[in-house]
């Protein structure tokens, strides 16, 4: 087997050194079992559970804990790049699934009544995190969430591999909470923040070209918040406000680029885009709530939100054009800004009729306004291919946009609890939208025609939605639910008509003793008429449409009969077609389609079993295969088909062992396999791999409560 | 239109005023303190005093487990608080007063009992408490509630019984535990996200488990990162972020906008509409594999948008170039630079 670790340019000797660290300690684990099990025992082993001790710590403090960690090996057969883009575990240690809590048992409040920390997959994984609750009760509540996601996607199916990424993403958020418990008055303080660092691609067209030019990729963003909650003549009451600074200073760059079209003359020597970008948005939110006598209860909301940023553009390119002329320097300037209030007011009404009838009202009204304009200049110098001169071109213009969007959505259901085994639901939703976009294009000199282009669209819909559902309790541990949602969807621009959609959900969970077994089934179906346009010329009249069709089936058991031993598993599979109507240019203008399809099949099976004290068991197997189209292939040149053959597998085996009864010792493998059939848009071959992924880690516990 | 500067200061303005009366009101006052002990009073059938009730202790004679077990929690905790100090505390604060069922000898129908309540019922005695709180506002208008399932669907008013520690899968950080306790066992979650969310939704195990996909299963993210399992305004019960906003904007925060030139879905459809927010086999979470077949279901029936002309052009299908859209389309999010999203 070819070990292939990474083709990124990391050290093989580093690779290497991962691996032997693995044996290493794998080595050494083994040797402590085995010379724990060679050590004479006099007495007989304690039975390591139940683990139910209470360590005391500064007098009245329970800790509950159990941390992991290990190191894992990978070895990579086939396409890396694939691997890293679905998965990217890598080689080294790794913080497994791991916790503590600190618990204040006494009945008097201390600083610190409780405390939890869990973390996972810090280092080796590709995502981790660490999640931080601090409490005092009745005093304050602190929480955090510290997240890191390494992204890498390197793909030939997408964009002729031209949109790629290996950046490192921060982020996190920390809330304060003080008086938590106190109804009458909480306030609340918070922030956050995300960092995106790393390299990519991303393509740019020049010249009648495209070109994967590099990325240094730089934006982040800084949150904070601050709220207060009470209560006010009866009304709960909540009111915040949040300010976020973001910006974004990715650079771009490329040298001596060909382009995608290696045949043509267009060519870039040098590249350079400078392009920051930074903004701030600030927004207000109110709440106010009351349930009145235990019979009408009433929410408000209003969010008030600005966002405006600033960009400054600054682009130069040196090259041949596709003329063969020679690009001295093409410079681009752009400046601008562009802002957007948004307004949002929400109200929700119930109102009890009896106690087992209930009508319900939900009112939204969603505003906003998106204006921003630039200022444009281009200066192009140019020689011709074999030297002589040409006269520098100057371009500058003026663009303006303008969106405004209003909506009004209004939904009135009732729900009624017909016995204690049957309930039902019914309800009309009614949204009206409207968009206006206007703007205008004004060329400014030296251009001599400086009319100015103004655009002006508007879009008026209404829409109509029933919905309807209920839930049916045949026996006491069967429950089914059912859901249908139809009418016309709130959701599409303005240069298509309304989405017709159909969705429905059933849903079935038996429960007895310790199995569980669930069934659920949806079905979605939208049809999207399209506006026609006016025929022009040579092309096909008449609407083009877009049609898609969804079908999921999904089964999923659960089984625990006894504390030793648990299984799970299940089946999900998604039918998906989706059609629509496209023009076609096979020497004269046809009417064509594009069909896609997913045949997708999910199964997966989780199994865990403690066969003797000491030792326990996990096995766990996801597969995943989509049949795409099948045989199905193009009857006809304007008909295109397509879809995403695939099969991935996953196969997962660990063995834990106690060698004392705060330590465990893990062991375990993992398997990846992934096939592909090559795609039509796809610049390379299939991006088939297999990895193997051994691992090996030692878990500790410390104390276990009083629970 | 405003200046930020007024927004500012009329937000802040607001926060004062508010408060101003809130101080100024007296909200302490005996009047609305009470409120709470009367809400959580009226739970029961008849007897609306306090005459009635026996404590929890007397409640652990019988039901030795079940006080264990709520003894730990933070229900248990709030006997504990000042400002609960004149309220109905402990087991009785759900059950009613216990008097007559420990004078029955137990009589199961002298007490409030759950088992045989439905989950509208049930959600309404834990609402007489937890209403109020900005993210419970809507649960009597969400799709949970729409839909039967209650609060101790999810939540154990007595705390979770949690099992030992088992040895699980390396990617997926396993359910709470007593050995392993997770933010499920603050929350008094029976389990913990996503197990909890997927033993329902059980389709989304699927999605979670594509080549791409959200590190859900990883732990990395929560579904209640992204959904109010306790209803909202929103569509599928989606959170908002940072005022108005749809909450992918939180984490990606380079497709905020506003841009000059808008692609229209972005702020009026939402992300999902060209990205499946789950998890898909198809890179950059695309809910096509090919790109063109995406831009095709709204870019139909524009006649100059598929090829400019009999003999072709630069978006004749028949060419690779012009098969992958974004390869020109590269600010297919927004551009402040080309109004056709080049750069």
């Amino acid at each position: 087997m070819a070990y292939k670790f990474n083709e990124r340019g990391k050290s093989p000797i580093k690779n290497n050194i991962s691996f032997l660290l693995f044996a290493v300690t794998a080595s050494l684990l083994f040797a402590a079992i085995g010379l724990q099990a060679q050590t004479p025992t006099p007495t007989p082993t304690p039975t390591p559970e139940p683990r139910n001790e209470t360590i005391t710590w500064f007098g009245g403090y329970n800790v509950t804990s159990s941390v992991e960690v290990g190191v894992r090996g990978v070895s990579v057969g086939g396409n890396d790049n694939k691997y890293r883009s679905d998965f990217n575990y890598r080689p080294g240690v790794r913080l497994f699934d791991s916790s503590f809590l600190l618990e204040n048992k006494d009945k008097k409040s201390r600083a610190i009544d409780s405390l939890l920390v869990t973390t996972s997959g810090w280092n080796a994984d590709p995502s981790g995190f660490t999640r931080i609750s601090v409490e005092r009760a009745g005093f304050y509540r602190f929480d955090s969430n510290v997240r890191q996601v390494v992204y890498f996607n390197n793909l030939n199916n997408h964009t002729r591999n031209g949109h790629n990424a290996d950046t490192r993403h921060n982020f996190g958020d920390f809330d304060l909470s003080l008086y938590p418990n106190n109804d009458n008055f909480r306030l609340r303080f918070g922030g956050g923040f995300n960092s995106t660092k790393g390299s990519g691609t991303i393509t740019t067209r020049a010249y009648s070209d495209e070109y994967p030019v590099d990325s240094r990729v730089n934006n982040g963003t800084t949150d904070l918040r601050a709220g207060i909650d009470g209560k006010l003549l009866g009304f709960n009451l909540s009111l915040s406000y949040g300010y976020r600074r973001f910006k974004d200073n990715t650079f771009y760059s490329t040298l001596g680029n060909l382009g995608y079209n290696t045949t043509n003359t267009a060519r870039i020597a040098t590249f350079e885009r400078q392009y920051p970008i930074k903004g701030t948005t600030q927004y207000g939110l109110f709440n106010i709530q009351r349930t009145f006598a235990k019979k009408l209860d009433f929410t408000g909301r209003v969010i008030y939100s600005s966002t405006d940023r600033q960009f400054e553009f600054l682009e130069t390119i040196t090259g041949r054009d596709n003329s063969n002329n020679q690009v001295d320097l093409d410079r681009f300037n752009i400046r601008g800004d562009s802002k957007r209030p948004q307004t949002r007011a929400d109200l929700g009404i119930t109102y009890a009729v009896t106690n087992n009838f209930r009508i319900s009202n939900s009112f939204t009204y969603d505003s906003f306004n998106i204006s921003g304009g630039n200022a444009f200049a281009e200066a192009l110098y140019t020689r011709t291919a074999a030297g002589g001169s040409r006269n520098p071109v100057f371009t500058n213009n003026l663009s303006h946009r303008v969106t405004d969007f209003e909506r009004f959505m209004n939904t009135i259901e009732a729900d009624f609890q017909v016995k204690d085994w049957l309930g039902f639901n019914i309800g009309y939703r009614y949204a009206k939208r409207k968009i206006v976009i206007q703007g205008f294009n004004q060329p400014l000199p030296p251009a001599t025609n400086l009319t100015r282009t103004l655009i002006e669209e508007e879009e008026d819909n209404q829409t109509n939605t029933i919905i309807a559902g209920m839930k049916l309790k045949p026996l006491k541990n069967w429950v089914i639910f059912a859901d249908v949602e139809s009418g016309d969807a709130d959701n599409a621009f303005t240069r298509l008509a309304n989405y017709k959609f159909t969705n429905l959900r059933l849903r079935s969970r038996w429960s007895f003793n310790q199995f569980a077994f669930n069934i659920s089934a949806i079905t979605k179906d939208n049809e999207n008429p399209s506006t026609s346009t006016a025929p022009a010329g040579n092309y096909p009249s008449g609407d083009f449409i877009a049609n898609t069709k969804s079908r999921i089936f999904s089964a999923y058991i659960d089984w625990t009969p006894i504390s030793k031993f648990s299984f799970s598993g299940g089946y999900t599979y998604q039918h998906l077609t989706a059609e629509t109507d496209i023009v076609i240019n096979t020497g004269t203008l046809v009417r064509g389609f594009s069909r896609f399809y997913m045949r997708d099949h999910n199964a997966f099976f989780n199994f865990s079993a403690q066969p003797f004290k000491r030792v326990s068991i996990f096995a766990g197997y996801n597969y995943n295969n989509d049949r795409g189209q099948g045989d199905r292939i193009s009857p006809a040149p304007a008909i295109l088909v397509t879809s995403y053959p695939f099969r991935l597998f996953t196969a997962e085996t660990r063995i834990a062992m106690k060698l004392t009864r705060n330590i465990e010792w893990n062991v375990g493998y993992q398997y990846i396999g992934y096939n592909e059939r090559i795609q039509p848009l796809s610049v390379g071959g299939p991006q088939d791999y297999h990895a193997n992924l051994p691992y090996t880690s030692l878990r500790f516990y410390f104390g276990g409560g009083e629970r | 239109m405003a200046s930020t500067k007024t927004i500012k200061v009329v937000l802040l303005g607001a926060f004062t005023l508010f408060l101003a009366v809130w101080l100024a009101s007296g909200t302490y006052s005996k009047m609305f303190d009470t409120g709470k002990t009367v809400e959580a009073l009226s739970v029961l059938p008849d007897d609306k005093d306090k005459t009635g009730f026996v404590g929890s202790e007397t409640c652990q004679a019988c039901h030795e487990d079940a006080f264990k077990e709520f003894s730990g929690t933070k229900h248990a905790k709030l006997s504990e608080l000042k400002g609960w100090k004149d309220k109905v505390q402990g087991c009785e604060s759900c059950h009613g007063p216990g008097k007559d069922h420990v004078e029955g000898g137990g009589d199961k129908t002298k007490i409030i009992s759950f088992k045989n309540k439905n989950a509208k019922e049930i959600s309404e005695s834990c609402l007489t408490c937890h209403a109020g709180k900005e993210s419970h506002n809507n649960f009597r208008r969400g799709d949970h509630w729409r839909n039967n399932v209650g609060c101790t669907d999810c939540h154990t008013a007595h705390g979770p019984q949690l099992a030992s520690f088992k040895p699980g899968s390396i990617i997926t950080p396993g359910e709470a535990t007593r050995e392993n306790p997770t933010d499920a066992t603050l929350a008094m979650l029976k389990k913990s996200e996503p197990q909890l969310c997927i033993s329902c939704h059980s389709e989304t195990k699927a999605q979670f488990s594509k080549p791409f996909r959200h590190k859900v299963l990883e732990g990395t993210m929560k579904c209640s990162d992204c959904h109010n399992s306790h209803g909202g305004f929103e569509p599928k019960q989606t959170k908002l972020t940072v005022g108005a906003d749809a909450s992918c904007v939180k984490c990606h925060s380079d497709k905020q906008g506003p841009f000059v030139f808008e692609h229209a879905p972005l702020k009026v459809e939402g992300c999902s509409a060209c990205h499946t927010p789950h998890g898909s086999a198809n890179p950059k979470m695309l809910k096509r594999p090919q790109v063109r077949q995406l831009c095709f279901e709204c870019h139909s029936g524009i006649t100059d948008q598929l090829s400019d002309g009999p003999t072709g052009g630069p978006h004749s299908q028949t060419s690779i170039r012009s098969q992958n859209c974004t390869v020109c389309h590269s600010a297919i999010h927004g551009s402040n630079t080309s109004r056709v999203f080049f750069r």
